[in-house]
């Protein structure tokens, strides 16, 4: 549990903290709340290490655990260091966030009982939340069949310290054969995880199997923060409806990459309308980067964001030739940011683009 | 042309649909209830789409009707849609980017993802999110007695949702049905999330094994708990055979040479071991498939059962 507590701390809360500083550097005319910006970046810490492991392990295959890990880390500092003038006002931004909160029920005694009675049902909800989890459902070991393959692939990329198995469908040494064409970003959280043990000589997957619960957390964060602006009430209302749903509440609570990848999903959708109504630099980035991550984690994050583009196109209001440019920087951070393998899948790998385009064409009645 | 002019001319219109409709119920409810001819076992058996209603609700429309799994509020995005759309002039640009791209993500997940209910759920959190924006932004201008309604109507769906979602089975005020987190917790419910699904005990007979080689392999369904708990080789079996002496054993075994077939298997593919799960030897038999039914008869007649835990089974070829 220790390690596993060292792992939330570095990959989740520190290494999203130097983004998030970075990230307000260019939030200069403050038209993003930097408390928005730090609640979105908590998701981006491990989404990021993932694609740096992925682009090292790509470029630098075949090197020491110690090289994967001080790279990563060293690329985090330097993302720390352009970010260093940030953190007096991150932290500044966040005690007056706080304030702000129990300050305004300092108005009447019938607005205290309300809001007493309001944080009473969220921390006996997450309370009760947190037993159940800790005492039942992290123990547990992986079992589902698609976690496994994900684990696997992950273990097998930590092995090879090199994405070789992720181009071949069957990995001919032990028989594997990995299912799926989706971008390895789940995995090599796996890997990321097997490397910090390294340092640790553990051989815990605890940090993989919180990832969905993690990322559902943070969902619910971001919904609770759209919909209390409204009225906090309207935001416990919403939580509820997303937690009363099946389909939601199996990829929250269970082990499984659903949560990992709608979040990105959602964040694109968010800064695809910032980027149209705002229309500043940083929207614009953060965009493209969560459209990438969400390709990144799944396939089908792919086909959706490839909307997200052919919609700011269309919608931003720009002249044509700032239409295209501004489509044409998304692309590339998409690219960067996790894209970039499905064209490197459909020259090395198994070739999902092609395998989709004839599933189009066929749909389409076209042979 | 007055209003009450328009009010008669649709509702005549609603009439002679549904007096047209009524004449041919009985043949779209058999329709709606016929079996989908060519649709895969797994389909009707795990995710619910055996007839063509089921495959139209809980499939391509799945995200607003598989109640199962979406509960019911996903339902209101429908009514919320068409109120956007009927005030769409006044709408801002990015609203209706956000609605262009929900309505294409909508039709593209229902195209590609329609049989698996957790690609139903990729906008189900946004949805929800949107219903409850939306909602709010119209009944904020409502009377204090219309919004309390509206509060009360939709804290009842949820509760409708939690009885079927979190509620065992007993405690239910309706839908006594096994699915819901209760029942996936305990493991009676379906899908691969349930928690005590661990079959502890087949790792450990694998890892026990003993009269293995470092070229032996076993034979498995898919089933990746061999590569990720064990250090033993695995050669995947469900797909189109890849090796030669896997085409020859195949080919060998239902034409009566059974001895050669299985020191082939045994010598050339250097299988000792089958993994396979009660699930996946039902799917085996319900396809007609040739390489499947010399699996199974393999199983039958040429294997010991060693070992069995949580539906998986583990075989050993006889020598």
């Amino acid at each position: 549990m220790f390690s596993l507590i060292f792992k939330i701390i570095i990959t989740n809360l520190l290494f999203s903290v130097s983004i998030c500083s970075l990230l307000m550097r260019f939030n200069e005319d403050r038209r993003h709340s930097n408390t928005e910006l730090l609640l979105y970046s908590l998701g981006v810490g491990p989404a990021f290490t993932t694609l740096l492991l992925y682009y090292s392990l790509l470029i630098i295959p075949h090197q020491s655990n110690l090289f994967y890990l001080l790279f990563v880390l060293f690329i985090y500092l330097l993302l720390a260091l352009g970010g260093a003038k940030s953190f007096k006002p991150l932290y500044y931004n966040i005690r007056q966030s706080f304030k702000d909160l129990f300050c305004s029920i300092n108005k009447s005694m019938y607005a205290r009982i309300e809001f007493a009675f309001f944080i009473s049902i969220i921390i006996i909800l997450l309370t009760g939340y947190f037993y159940i989890y800790l005492t039942r459902l992290l123990p547990q070991p992986l079992a589902g069949h698609d976690i496994l393959g994900y684990a696997t692939m992950g273990r097998i990329l930590f092995e090879e310290k090199s994405l070789g198995p992720v181009w071949n469908e069957r990995f001919a040494e032990s028989g594997f054969l990995y299912f799926t064409s989706h971008a390895p970003s789940f995995p090599l959280l796996l890997t990321w995880e097997k490397f910090l043990n390294s340092f640790f000589c553990t051989s815990s997957d605890l940090y993989l199997r919180s990832v969905s619960t993690y990322y559902g957390l943070l969902i619910l964060g971001v919904q609770f923060y759209w919909t209390a602006k409204k009225s906090r009430w309207l935001g416990l209302l919403a939580a509820f409806a997303l937690m009363s749903g099946l389909g939601f509440s199996i990829g929250f609570l269970f082990k499984h990459l659903d949560t990992y990848r709608i979040f990105f999903l959602i964040m694109s959708w968010i800064y695809l309308a910032y980027t149209i109504k705002e229309k500043d630099f940083l929207s614009v980035l953060l965009f493209g980067i969560f459209s990438g991550f969400a390709a990144f984690c799944h396939r089908i994050g792919m086909i959706l964001v490839g909307f997200n583009c052919f919609a700011l196109f269309l919608f931003i209001d720009a002249s044509l030739k700032k239409r295209l440019l501004k489509t044409c920087f998304v692309i590339m951070v998409l690219l960067l940011f996790g894209g970039a393998h499905y064209i490197l899948d459909t020259f090395w790998g198994k070739g999902w683009l092609f395998e989709t385009i004839k599933l189009c064409l066929s749909l389409l009645g076209i042979n | 042309m007055k209003r009450s002019v328009i009010f008669f001319i649709a509702l005549m219109v609603v009439i002679c649909f549904f007096v047209f409709f009524s004449s041919y119920l009985e043949q779209v409810r058999t329709w709606l209830n016929s079996p989908v001819p060519g649709i895969k076992p797994e389909q009707y058996t795990y995710r619910d789409m055996a007839t063509y209603k089921d495959f139209w609700l809980n499939g391509y429309l799945g995200l607003f009707f598989r109640f199962k799994y979406m509960g019911n509020l996903n339902w209101l995005a429908i009514p919320l849609f068409l109120h956007f759309v009927s005030t769409i002039r006044k709408r801002q640009r990015w609203e209706i980017a956000i609605c262009f791209v929900f309505v294409l993500s909508v039709v593209a997940l229902s195209i590609t993802g329609y049989t698996n209910y957790r690609y139903q759920a990729t906008l189900f959190p946004f949805t929800i999110s949107i219903i409850m924006l939306q909602g709010w932004d119209i009944i904020i201008k409502r009377s204090v007695s219309i919004r309390v309604i509206v509060f009360v109507a939709v804290f009842i769906m949820i509760c409708i949702n939690c009885n079927n979602t979190y509620l065992p089975k007993k405690f239910r005020l309706f839908n006594k049905s096994n699915n819901n987190v209760s029942s996936e917790v305990t493991g009676r419910g379906r899908g691969s999330s349930k928690l005590n699904v661990f079959p502890g005990e087949i790792i450990r007979c694998i890892n026990d094994i003993k009269d293995m080689n470092m070229d032996d392999v076993i034979l498995e369904c898919n089933v990746p708990i061999v590569y990720y708990y064990t250090t033993k080789k695995g050669l995947y079996y469900l797909n189109k055979p890849i090796s030669k002496p896997m085409s020859d054993f195949y080919t060998y075994y239902p034409k009566g040479q059974k001895v050669k077939a299985l020191k082939i298997l045994k010598n050339e593919a250097k299988v000792k071991y089958i993994l396979t799960r009660t699930i996946i030897e039902e799917y085996m038999q319900s396809e007609n498939l040739l390489r499947f039914k010399v699996i199974l008869a393999t199983l039958k007649n040429d294997c010991d059962l060693i070992c069995e835990d949580k539906g998986y089974k583990l075989y050993r070829i006889k020598d």
